[in-house]
């Protein structure tokens, strides 16, 4: 008799906990926008020209209507699945899933250094349920986070949909707070944020065997790419000449990645001294929307069409 | 390994499987081995401080037995009280007290001590005052000293109470470990029914509120008024569903294995004093022993009528400063002590004033519950500042903006989240105020499965819902 109690108990909350799990699956249809599993599980099944990929610095090139003019302006199909923080092993990620069911002809790499020189920005970001809480659920991502061992933790997490279920933004768009805010605002420095900014980015100075675990990772994702015909193009985003200074070993990273990548045969660009008019950031590093327009307007939109084939 | 996160209800899940599949003569080994495991998950080096406490009260606890009524039993008692407290005073007071006599010795000569900067073990002031209590019990002839070292050591270590209560004494416990319970489905079901209820508190109302107070203690010279007096109620509500959360879900996975733990929470905060509070409804177990093993060793209340209110006044500063080393705990207890001794000098004038009156008795009865409740959340402001001078600044902040409050309020940036912590507070305090009259369990009996069953899925759903999972730390367990 409690047998059978406990087992019915047990079968109707099951059944509860799938009608929680279909309503919250319901919601991150109707709020994620932005969300790049998203953003991957509902992209029409076509042959893009650029995947878009790297960390906060090339959000900005998704925000509003920036991918839409960004098309318009080079003709061409473009999906941005740059992840905040998002170092290497994050970006090889979304690329990995992304191409489980559509294909492309470049992928676009916006590289910073902060991405070679801590676990807090590829491990880590790997390692966060939330940067799940809001995939869809996809057989596809199940296989692709199994593949990663860091990812592979929140498996039972996104399996389940616990933090989905749990999310307490679960009735708001899926958007960044900077693109919600600040998109449109003037950046007037200030020393001591700007220094804050650089210790949050840069937390530990970085030890060689780190920045050669990373320098590896990158290499294995290139020749990941050059494997299926995917052409990788790595620019450097556009950063204010006194921010860039107060980055230790700035200037020397350049020239190490430019090596890289002619030594792996990538195209790269350096647009780092692209935008030097403070006024076109909305915070010490980020373009603002007249950043963005600028930046695509005098390199971006060129590069796009010269590898558009 | 915390109550409040999912690796504790796969790792309960699991040894209460295991519970009931050995044999009943060797449940305690089972319990004690995973019971040690638990608590090696804080730091592996903890087991050999429990080992110690244990160790002393089980050596000691024999010789006790023996020399009961004698001088050498006197002495022994006095020197494994004293070897049990010197751990805790070593790893809890040693820097507190080094501090304090260098700040009193500042304006003569100045010393400097040594500090020892050691890391409080978790749980090391509940489990000393268990031992302490076995040896005090065993002494006074209360209970026969255990033989099985294991039993004994049980006792100690046994996990759903082992980080922070109830402080169980030793009497009941080794009695039920003596003749170990069958598997009682209603049993595991009423265990399982409690943990999801503390569970609720702790995940879905504690944490909630904590964002809130912590918003105002963070930092109260820069915090607006509004949100330190939020910051004052949210944190009165927050260290209750903390704290007797944190308990429900010990007597509920106890209540699972088949051991009653003793009751630390009787709904507090629908105390008609401070008195009723301290006496039967908030921390029972604690203030239980302070009564036991200090308050009446100390004369009670069968000395002079100063005397009486000397040792309720020691009994409380002993009390804050069990809670932490700092004098903000020290105020605290000294405070709710004056409380106690203003409850006992007004005596019966409050009701003859409410006659006087002619004031309804369902008027008084609220009056006197908010009064205690506001008394009770005043002295809180000590016991969760970080310093006496933050505790200052909370209530001279807040005084200086009482006639402003209102005003300030309507501008105030309510929020949503803000919204749904009042709603999960006036749900609490309904579901207490029904739990005070009928009893909650009793009127859930008598309503149909599908009522019952219901009530379990919603604080599933709330706590899958709305559960702060985050936090993952417990009030109690710094103490």
């Amino acid at each position: 008799m409690h047998t059978r109690r406990a087992i019915l108990f047990v079968l109707i909350g099951l059944f509860l906990y799938l009608c929680l799990y279909a309503g919250s699956e319901a919601l991150v249809y109707h709020y994620a926008e932005r969300n790049r599993f998203f953003m991957i599980r509902t992209a029409p099944l076509r042959q893009y020209d650029y995947v878009i990929v790297g960390a906060s610095h090339a959000m900005p090139f998704d925000f509003e209507d920036m991918n839409r003019r960004l098309e318009a302006a080079s003709g061409t199909h473009l999906i941005n699945l740059s992840i905040e923080g998002g170092g290497v092993l994050p970006a090889r990620l979304v690329v990995d899933y992304f191409l489980a069911a559509h294909s492309t002809r470049n992928v676009l790499y916006f590289l910073d250094s902060f991405a070679f020189q801590s676990a807090q920005w590829n491990e880590a970001r790997l390692a966060d349920a939330s940067v799940f809480a809001r995939a869809p659920f996809d057989p596809a991502l199940v296989a692709t986070l199994w593949r990663y061992p860091w990812a592979r933790q929140n498996l039972p997490d996104y399996v389940s949909g616990f933090s989905k279920i749990n999310n307490p933004g679960r009735f708001a768009p899926d958007v960044s707070e900077a693109e919600a805010k600040n998109f449109h605002t003037v950046y007037r420095p200030i020393a001591y944020l700007d220094r804050q900014r650089i210790q949050y980015l840069y937390p530990a100075r970085p030890d060689p065997a780190t920045v050669q675990r990373y320098r590896d990772a990158f290499t294995d994702f290139a020749r990941f790419l050059r494997e299926r015909g995917i052409r990788l193009i790595v620019v450097r985003p556009p950063i204010p000449a006194r921010i860039a200074g107060l980055i230790p070993g700035e200037a020397a990273w350049g020239a190490e990645i430019a090596e890289l990548a002619r030594g792996l045969d990538i195209v790269f660009r350096d647009f780092s001294g692209a935008v030097a008019k403070e006024t076109l950031y909305y915070n010490s590093d980020h373009l603002n929307r007249d950043g963005v327009l600028e930046f695509a307007g005098a390199q971006l939109v060129p590069l796009l069409v010269q590898y558009r084939e | 390994m915390l109550f409040g996160s999912l690796t504790f209800l796969g790792f309960f899940g699991i040894v209460a499987a295991l519970h009931y599949s050995v044999p009943a003569r060797w449940r305690w080994a089972l319990l004690l081995i995973v019971s040690l495991y638990f608590y090696s998950t804080f730091r592996a080096e903890y087991v050999l401080l429990l080992g110690y406490a244990a160790a002393v009260a089980y050596g000691a606890g024999w010789k006790l037995a023996a020399w009961r009524g004698t001088r050498a039993g006197r002495v022994l008692l006095a020197g494994a009280v004293v070897a049990e407290l010197a751990a805790l005073g070593m790893f809890k007071y040693f820097d507190f007290l080094a501090g304090s006599l260098e700040a009193l010795s500042r304006p003569l000569a100045g010393i400097a001590l040594p500090r020892l900067g050691l890391v409080l073990p978790v749980g090391l002031s509940f489990y000393t005052f268990s031992c302490v209590s076995y040896l005090m019990d065993v002494h006074r002839g209360r209970i026969e000293a255990e033989r099985h070292a294991g039993r004994l050591a049980l006792y100690v270590a046994f996990f759903p109470k082992l980080l922070a209560g109830p402080i169980e004494r030793a009497g009941p416990f080794l009695a039920q470990l003596a003749a170990p319970a069958r598997f009682d489905a209603d049993r595991v079901a009423a265990g399982a029914q409690l943990m999801l209820w503390g569970l609720f508190k702790k995940v879905v109302i504690a944490d909630r509120l904590a964002a809130f107070a912590d918003a105002g203690f963070a930092a109260p010279a820069f915090a607006s008024p509004v949100t330190l007096v939020l910051a004052v109620y949210c944190y009165a509500f927050q260290i209750y569903c903390d704290f007797s959360g944190y308990s429900d879900i010990a007597i509920g996975a106890a209540r699972v294995l088949g051991f009653d733990l003793m009751e630390n929470f009787r709904r507090p905060y629908l105390a008609r004093s401070a008195h009723e509070f301290w006496s039967r409804r908030w921390h029972i177990s604690l203030m239980a022993w302070f009564r036991d093993y200090l308050y009446i060793p100390l004369g009670g209340s069968r000395v002079s009528v100063p005397r009486h209110y000397l040792n309720v006044l020691a009994v409380f500063l002993v009390s804050g400063l069990w809670h932490g080393a700092n004098w903000t705990f020290v105020v605290w207890g000294g405070l709710n002590g004056l409380y106690q001794i203003i409850h006992a000098v007004l005596g019966g004038a409050r009701g003859r004033l409410a006659r006087l009156l002619r004031l309804p008795a369902w008027f008084t009865a609220a009056a006197s519950v908010l009064l205690t409740f506001h008394l009770v959340a005043f002295a809180w402001i000590f016991f969760r500042a970080a310093s006496l001078r933050d505790a200052v600044t909370v209530i001279t902040r807040i005084y200086a903006a009482l006639p402003r409050l209102g005003v300030l309020a309507r501008n105030y940036n309510w929020t949503g989240e803000f919204v749904l912590a009042v709603g999960l507070v006036a749900f609490l305090i309904g579901v207490e105020v029904l739990d005070e009259r009928i009893g909650v369990r009793a009127f859930l009996a008598r309503r149909p499965v599908a009522v019952q069953w219901g009530a379990c899925y919603g604080l599933l759903a709330a706590l899958l819902v709305l559960g702060v999972w985050g936090l993952n730390r417990f009030v109690y367990m710094q103490f």
